[in-house]
């Protein structure tokens, strides 16, 4: 008993000793190796985006990303990792995009493709395709000759990541599309395009009573089986719900996408065309809704004389670090031009729109 | 036997690598290199002093019985500490040896001199031992990361020695190439002790 | 489903723990000149690696990682993996006699096996789940299993043939080693 005992104790005691002297190099050594990655980080951050003056790390959506900012503080781009279902397993890879919505960077963290195949993904001239492009882009690169099954799920996965890490983490960049108001639309019927997995789906929309009555799917080149499949579905589902996003026919996300952008851009059309007769308007006080980034943003337009006067802005739930600045600028430029299609304030464009539609909205109800 | 023979028996009579073979796994995984046989041979060769100094300070104090599990805690202690040191001074060459850093702890060569040397010796004689089995580990580590590197890239320690019209063989790069050298440089090695009568 | 299949023949043939990771050659070039011993062996360490990997997975995200201790990584895996091998010692020992006496000082051995540990620091590394990382260790194992056998294999029938000296012992194993490697490139394409 004694025996187990003392050899007990001496073990625990080499532990103790081990165990403290590692403390120790521990807490010396990372210091140095945090100081050495945050250095490396600052360079790579410069070299992706020229204007950075400061950067952090934030958490959405189960994934994390570096946001650079400027000197005033704007975004400047982003820095995430995302990743797709490749030939052998998970391909993952970071992202470095701009404030324009541009890849700047693609490299490949780690991946399981065939050697020599699939595995060519990481040499620099495929994935030199990608920069440059935005989520409207296609991503319908070369192939890497041999792989093609690798090959689609980098162009599927880096598209479809560039948009959830946009979604995410962007506010102001992601494009999606800032709602319309189809109850103030003009009658007719207006054409539009847009993108699925390749461009050039055309859509003929019929406007009747500030309702979508009809929609044409005149055009389109996606995989004809998925492309069907949407076309079936989507325009049916946006004359249903009076919606121009809805959901995707299943298992054909980018052509019901693409449909749906088509629609869209039919209505932005609509929408450009007649404009709004302030000076006819009777004094009052106008209320009115609108959607920016999120829906709900309240207005209340004065009207005198034929002249918008005032504009209150009593509701929204928008960023409030975009919502305000768009706050700060578009009823005043609303006033000053005596328009409700002004300039949006720069880096807060839906929720500048949002306040647009809600003025407008007030006028024309 | 004197100190300095307990010194010198490590290069070329008990040489680790050639003689004795232990510590085969990073001979031929970090040789593709001679920058990194000689970085990976250098740290063998610390945590080796490191743990035959303390093994021998301790041998009589250490009971027979958890010998074994004591001595895996001091080496693993030791590793870790040249773990986290490559790390934070010298980052190029910790990620490229990578797994094979930690993996120093279960290098036949440090159990063995422990089992076989320190647990008997005295501290002077086990430093001297440590000390010799390690740079003689490092010298056949460089050697052979110098000439798999030569063959395979035509460089030596980065720098370009072979000339720009030089068509490498890149086989010796590759896992093969490692079994190769290490295989024909043994029979090389084998054949001039022979000669030599050194056996 | 597929991402274990893919795990599983990687370690075996594409990646094999042996011939392409350089892991566990010790034991490799020691224990492979009779195919029943090598067969022992596999069979030992394959039980090893698999529980090692079980284990140390659950200890690296139970009790390293929310304790934020991962620099003691080394120090745990090796000494569990040592607790291991003592218990899978007495259970042989208890099983089959035979083997115990036939795999002698081996047996122990696999403590030293960089296999052993680096199995359980590949599974981190590669970020696996628990599935993953011990159809890995297995699958890893096996791996090491078919070179050794197949080496102990052609060891066998070498014993008949004449060698020159020089490459008597190791170095014919290594050169062994090296054409097997070879062979084993040509699984590269498989998947």
């Amino acid at each position: 008993m004694k025996e187990v005992l003392r050899v007990g104790l001496i073990l625990m005691l080499i532990c103790a000793v081990a165990a403290g002297a590692l403390a120790y190099t521990n807490q010396v050594t990372s210091e140095i190796i945090e100081k050495r990655l945050y250095e490396e980080k600052v360079a790579l951050m410069r070299e992706l985006f020229p204007t950075v003056e400061s950067f952090e790390d934030k958490e959405a959506d189960g994934r994390t990303a570096t946001i650079a900012y400027d000197a005033e503080g704007n975004l400047v781009g982003i820095l995430a990792e995302g990743k797709t279902s490749g030939y052998g397993g998970d391909i993952r890879f970071n992202l470095g995009i701009d404030k324009e919505g541009k890849l700047v960077s693609l490299t490949i963290v780690s991946h399981s493709e065939t050697a020599g195949l699939g595995a060519r993904i990481t040499e620099e001239s495929y994935r030199k395709q990608f920069i440059g492009k935005t989520i409207s882009d296609s991503f319908d690169v070369d192939n890497i000759s041999g792989a093609t099954i690798s090959s689609l799920a980098m162009e599927n996965g880096v598209k479809r990541e560039m948009e959830a890490i946009l979604t995410a983490f962007g506010g102001e960049l992601a494009e999606v599309p800032p709602a319309i108001d189809i109850s103030s639309l003009p009658d007719g019927v207006y054409e539009g395009e847009g993108e699925g997995l390749k461009p050039g789906i055309k859509a003929k929309v019929t406007v009747a009573g500030g309702r979508i009555t009809d929609i044409e799917v005149t055009n389109g080149d996606d995989t004809p089986e998925y492309f069907n499949k949407a076309k079936a579905e989507v325009p049916r589902r946006i004359v249903e719900e009076q919606s121009v996003q809805v959901d995707a026919a299943s298992g054909a996300t980018f052509s019901s996408q693409g449909i749906m952008n088509a629609v869209q851009n039919a209505l932005q059309n609509a929408q450009a065309s007649p404009g709004l007769d302030i000076s006819a308007l009777p004094d009052g006080v106008y209320e009115g809704e609108g959607e920016g980034l999120k829906p709900g943003i309240k207005v209340k337009v004065t009207v005198a004389g034929g002249r918008i006067t005032d504009i209150e802005v009593t509701n929204g739930d928008d960023t409030p670090e975009y919502f305000n600045k768009a706050k700060a600028e578009v009823p005043k430029r609303i006033i000053e031009e005596q328009s409700v299609q002004v300039d949006a304030a720069s880096g807060a464009s839906f929720s500048s729109q949002g306040i647009m539609q809600a003025v407008r909205n007030a006028l024309t109800r | 036997m004197s100190i300095m023979k307990e010194f010198t028996k490590g290069f070329v009579r008990e040489n680790p690598t050639f003689r004795i073979v232990l510590g085969t796994c990073p001979t031929l995984a970090v040789t593709t290199l001679a920058a990194n046989g000689l970085g990976m041979g250098l740290s063998t060769t610390a945590v080796l002093v490191a743990s035959n100094l303390f093994i021998s300070l301790l041998r009589k104090a250490i009971p027979d019985k958890i010998r074994i599990p004591a001595y895996i805690i001091i080496i693993a202690t030791f590793v870790t500490i040249v773990d986290m040191v490559l790390n934070a001074f010298t980052p190029d060459l910790h990620s490229r040896l990578g797994i094979f850093i930690p993996l120093i702890v279960v290098n036949c060569i440090i159990l063995g001199r422990a089992e076989a040397f320190a647990n008997k010796n005295g501290v002077v004689a086990s430093l001297a031992d440590g000390l010799g089995m390690g740079l003689g580990f490092t010298l056949s580590l460089t050697i052979l990361g110098s000439l798999r590197e030569l063959l395979s890239a035509g460089t030596l320690f980065g720098k370009n020695v072979m000339g720009a019209g030089y068509e490498p063989f890149m086989v010796f790069g590759m896992p093969t190439g490692g079994f190769l050298a290490y295989g024909l440089v043994m029979a090389l090695l084998n054949y001039v002790f022979k000669k030599l009568k050194l056996e | 489903m597929a991402n274990l299949v893919a795990i599983f023949f990687g370690a075996v043939f594409i990646n094999n723990f042996v011939l392409t990771r350089f892991l566990g050659i010790c034991p490799f070039l020691g224990v492979s000149k009779k195919v029943d011993t090598a067969v022992g062996m596999g069979m030992a360490v394959t039980f090893v690696m698999g529980l090692a990997s079980l284990v140390t997975w659950l200890l690296e995200y139970y009790l390293l990682v929310p304790f934020e201790l991962q620099y003691l990584r080394t120090i745990v895996f090796i000494l569990v993996i040592a607790a291991l091998v003592q218990f899978v010692e007495l259970v042989i020992r208890k099983i089959s006699p035979v083997l115990y006496q036939a795999l002698g000082i081996f047996l122990p051995l696999i403590t030293t096996n960089c296999a052993v540990l680096g199995v359980a620091l590949l599974n981190i590394q590669l970020e696996y789940n628990l599935l993953e990382a011990v159809v890995f260790g297995v699958a890893a194992a096996i791996g090491f299993t078919l070179a050794l056998v197949i080496m102990a294999g052609i060891r066998e029938r070498l014993e008949l043939v004449y060698i020159p000296k020089p490459f008597r012992g190791v170095s014919l194993a290594l050169i062994l080693a090296g054409i097997l490697s070879i062979a084993f490139m040509g699984f590269q394409g498989m998947m």
